[in-house]
C-alpha cells in the first residue's frame, strides 16, 4: 500500500494533514458558511424586493420601517405592509417550495432533468386549477378558493403517481421517465388548451393569469398558507435527508443499507405535489425554479442532503425574489408576470455558475 | 458464523435463474470465490443471500434464518458491494462511508464511527481521496469507496460483486489483501463474484463454481478448478500449472466448438 498509481489516488493536498475526521468537519464548517451566505443572500433579496416598486424606497427605510411599523408615515406603512411584504414573501416561501420540490424529485428519480414543471406535475396543477376555473366545479360544499388549491394538489399527486408506477412497472430508464414526464406535460397542456378553448372569456383570463405565474394576489394569509406547508414539509424532508444521500450514490447499495426505496419515493413524491400545489396555487405556474434552484445548491454544496435541501430551498428564494425585484424593474411604471422572468433572471445566473465551476474544475 | 444454503431458489419476477441450489457448508473465516460464466447468477447468488431478491429455501448464517431477519438486522450482519459502481455525484468520499455506516450502525458512537472510517481508508490505502467528491474520480477509485462503504461496516458476512472489476493490478491485489484480512482478523464469511480465475487460485479459501446448467460446486480451489470442469462450465480448453513458486494458475489456451462442450 505504500505506493499510490494514479489510476485510483492521485494525491490530493487539500487532504493532508489531522484526522479525516477532523478534516471533514472543516469541510462541513464551509458548507455551513455557505449555506449561510444562501440565507443572508436571501434576506438582502427580500428587502431590496420590498423596497423596489413604482416608488422606490431606501433600504434603511424598509429596515427600519419592519422593526417600527409606528415610526412609518401612513402611505409607506401601507405600500410596505399590504402590497409589498406579501409579495416578497410570497417570493421567498414559494420559490423556496419549488426549489425543494426540484431537489427531492431529481433526487428520488435518479434524474438530473427532474422537476415539478419538467416533468408535468405542475402542468397536472393547472389542469386541476383550470378545471375548477372553467367549469366553476362545487364539491362537498367547498368554496372555490379552497377547491381550486385543493384540486391542484390532486392532479399534482396524480401526475406524480403516474411517473412513480412507470418507473416501477417499467423498471423505465431514467430516460424513459423523462420521455413520460414530457409526453404527460404536452398531454395536459392539449387538455388545458381544451378546457380553454370551451371556457368563458372570464375564465380563459384567469387561466392565462394562473399559466404565466404572478405574485400580485399575495396576501399574508395567503402567504401563511404556503408557509405553513413548507414548515411541515420540512422536517419531514430533512429526515430523509441520509436515505436520499445514500439513494443518491447508488440504489442497489442503498437498498441493502435497509432503505425502502420504493416507500421513500412515494413519500417523497407526495410531497413534491403538495409542495408545488402549495407554491403554485396562489401564484400559478412558475417553472424553472424546481430545475434550476436545486443545480444552483449542489454546484455550492454537493449532494449531502443534509446541506442540499435546505440549499435548494434557499436558492429557490433567492431565485424567486430577484426575479420579483426584476420584474419590477424592467419595464418602469409595469410589474411583469413573475413567471415570465425567472427564466429571464435565473438562466444568464445558472451559467454564470456552470462556467465558474468548468473553470475551478480545469484548473 | 457459517453460512447454509439449502434448496434455495431465486430469480425475477417469473424467471428463476437457479432453482434448488444447496451447498456443503461455508465455514467461519473463508473467502469465497464464486465464479462461473456470464449470466449464471452470481449476482442474482448474492442479490438473493443479501435479502434484495425473494427467495424460497432455507438460508441461515450464524444460525440465523436470513430471510427472517428485519432490515435493521440484515445491515448490521450483511455487508453487500453491488456491481454498479456509485455514482458520479457532488458527493465527497468520506461523506459517502459515512453515510453508510450511519445509516447500518447507529449502535456506535461517533467517536468509533470516525474510527472506522479512518480505519477503513487507510486500510484501502485511499486516505487521499477522502475529501474528493466521487463525481471527480475515476471509475477505479468510485469502486475503492464502494469498497470502504462495505467494509467500514464490519459485517460478519460480505457479499462482495465483482469487487475489482474497474481496479489495476494493484489495486485489485490490495483489495483482495484487506478483504482476506478482514474474513481472517473477524472469522467471517467474505463471498466475492469475480470473472479471475487466478486471482481466487490466489487469495480464495473455497471456490464456488455455477455452471449454466444450474448446478453448483464448492471446493478448495485445486479441488475444483480442474481443466475438465473449465471445459463444462466455460467452454475453454485449459490447463492448471504451477509458477516457479509453486503457486497454481490458470491457462485458457483456446475456446473449445460448441459440439465438444
Amino acid at each position: 500500500m505504500s505506493s499510490v498509481p494514479s489510476s485510483v489516488a492521485a494525491v490530493d493536498n487539500s487532504a493532508n494533514g489531522g484526522s479525516l475526521a477532523s478534516q471533514y468537519r472543516r469541510f462541513v464548517w464551509r458548507r455551513v458558511v455557505c449555506l449561510a451566505a444562501l440565507a443572508l443572500t436571501a434576506v438582502i433579496a427580500l428587502l431590496v424586493d420590498i423596497a423596489s416598486g413604482p416608488s422606490m424606497l431606501g433600504l434603511g427605510d424598509v429596515i427600519h420601517g419592519l422593526l417600527n411599523p409606528d415610526s412609518l408615515d401612513a402611505g409607506t406603512r401601507v405600500i410596505i405592509e399590504d402590497i409589498r411584504l406579501p409579495y416578497a414573501l410570497m417570493a421567498v416561501v414559494v420559490g423556496a417550495c419549488l426549489g425543494l420540490a426540484g431537489a427531492e424529485m431529481q433526487t428520488v428519480l435518479n434524474n438530473p432533468l427532474a422537476s415539478p414543471f419538467t416533468l408535468g406535475v405542475g402542468a397536472a396543477a393547472t389542469l386541476g386549477a383550470s378545471l375548477v376555473i372553467a367549469f366553476n366545479i362545487s364539491f362537498l360544499g367547498l368554496a372555490a378558493h379552497v377547491l381550486l388549491p385543493l384540486s391542484a394538489f390532486v392532479f399534482a399527486a396524480v401526475a406524480s403517481l403516474l411517473i412513480l408506477l412507470l418507473s416501477r412497472t417499467l423498471g423505465a430508464s431514467v430516460h424513459a421517465v423523462v420521455l413520460f414526464g414530457i409526453a404527460l406535460l404536452f398531454g395536459i397542456n392539449a387538455v388545458v388548451g381544451l378546457i380553454q378553448f370551451v371556457a368563458d372569456a372570464e375564465s380563459v383570463q384567469q387561466i392565462v393569469f394562473w399559466t404565466m405565474g404572478s405574485l400580485a394576489r399575495a396576501s399574508l394569509d395567503k402567504v401563511m398558507i404556503v408557509a405553513a406547508v413548507l414548515v411541515v414539509c420540512v422536517p419531514f424532508s430533512l429526515r430523509n435527508a441520509w436515505a436520499m444521500t445514500l439513494l443518491r450514490s447508488g440504489e442497489e447499495q442503498a437498498r441493502s443499507l435497509g432503505i425502502r426505496v420504493e416507500r421513500l419515493r412515494l413519500t417523497v413524491l407526495m410531497r413534491v405535489s403538495l409542495l408545488t400545489a402549495a407554491a403554485m396555487c396562489f401564484v400559478g405556474e412558475i417553472g424553472f425554479i424546481g430545475l434550476v434552484a436545486p443545480h444552483i445548491a449542489r454546484l455550492m454544496l454537493g449532494e449531502d442532503h443534509r446541506f442540499l435541501l435546505p440549499g435548494s430551498a434557499l436558492a429557490g428564494a433567492v431565485l424567486l425574489s430577484l426575479s420579483s425585484i426584476a420584474s419590477k424593474l424592467l419595464v418602469p411604471g409595469v410589474v411583469l408576470p413573475v413567471g415570465i422572468v425567472t427564466a429571464l433572471v435565473g438562466i444568464p445566473l445558472f451559467i454564470l455558475l456552470i462556467i465558474g465551476r468548468s473553470r475551478r474544475v480545469a484548473l | 458464523m457459517t453460512l447454509k444454503l439449502q434448496s434455495v431458489t431465486a430469480g425475477y419476477r417469473n424467471r428463476a435463474v437457479f432453482n434448488n441450489l444447496s451447498l456443503p457448508e461455508i465455514p467461519a473465516g473463508a473467502l469465497v470465490a464464486v465464479i462461473g460464466p456470464n449470466a449464471v447468477g452470481k449476482s442474482t447468488l448474492l442479490k438473493s443471500i443479501a435479502g434484495l431478491l425473494p427467495i424460497s429455501g432455507d438460508m441461515t448464517f450464524a444460525g440465523e434464518n436470513l430471510a427472517a431477519l428485519s432490515s435493521h438486522q440484515r445491515t448490521r450482519r450483511i455487508g453487500y458491494l453491488p456491481q454498479p459502481l456509485p455514482q458520479a455525484i457532488p458527493l465527497v468520499a468520506y461523506e459517502t462511508v459515512f453515510s453508510a455506516c450511519r445509516s447500518a450502525r447507529g449502535d456506535w458512537t461517533r467517536e468509533q464511527t470516525e474510527q472506522a472510517i479512518e480505519t477503513v481508508f487507510d486500510t484501502l490505502g485511499i486516505r487521499q481521496l477522502a475529501l474528493r467528491r466521487l463525481s471527480e474520480m475515476s471509475g477505479g477509485q468510485r469502486q475503492m469507496v464502494g469498497l470502504a462503504q462495505v467494509l467500514v461496516r464490519q459485517t460478519p458476512l460480505m457479499l462482495l460483486d465483482e469487487p475489482t472489476s474497474a481496479l489495476d493490478l494493484h489495486w485489485q491485489l490490495n483489495v483482495l489483501n484487506a478483504v482476506r484480512d478482514a474474513t481472517t482478523q473477524a472469522n467471517s464469511v467474505a463471498l466475492v463474484a469475480c470473472h479471475d480465475l487466478n486471482l481466487a487460485l490466489r487469495y480464495c479459501d473455497q471456490v464456488l463454481v455455477l455452471s449454466p446448467g444450474g448446478q453448483a460446486e464448492l471446493g478448495t480451489p485445486e479441488q475444483v478448478l480442474t481443466p475438465d470442469l473449465l471445459a463444462r462450465t466455460y467452454g475453454i480448453e485449459a490447463r492448471i500449472e504451477r509458477c516457479s513458486q509453486g503457486q497454481p494458475i490458470v491457462l485458457a489456451d483456446r475456446p473449445l466448438p460448441a459440439s465438444v462442450r
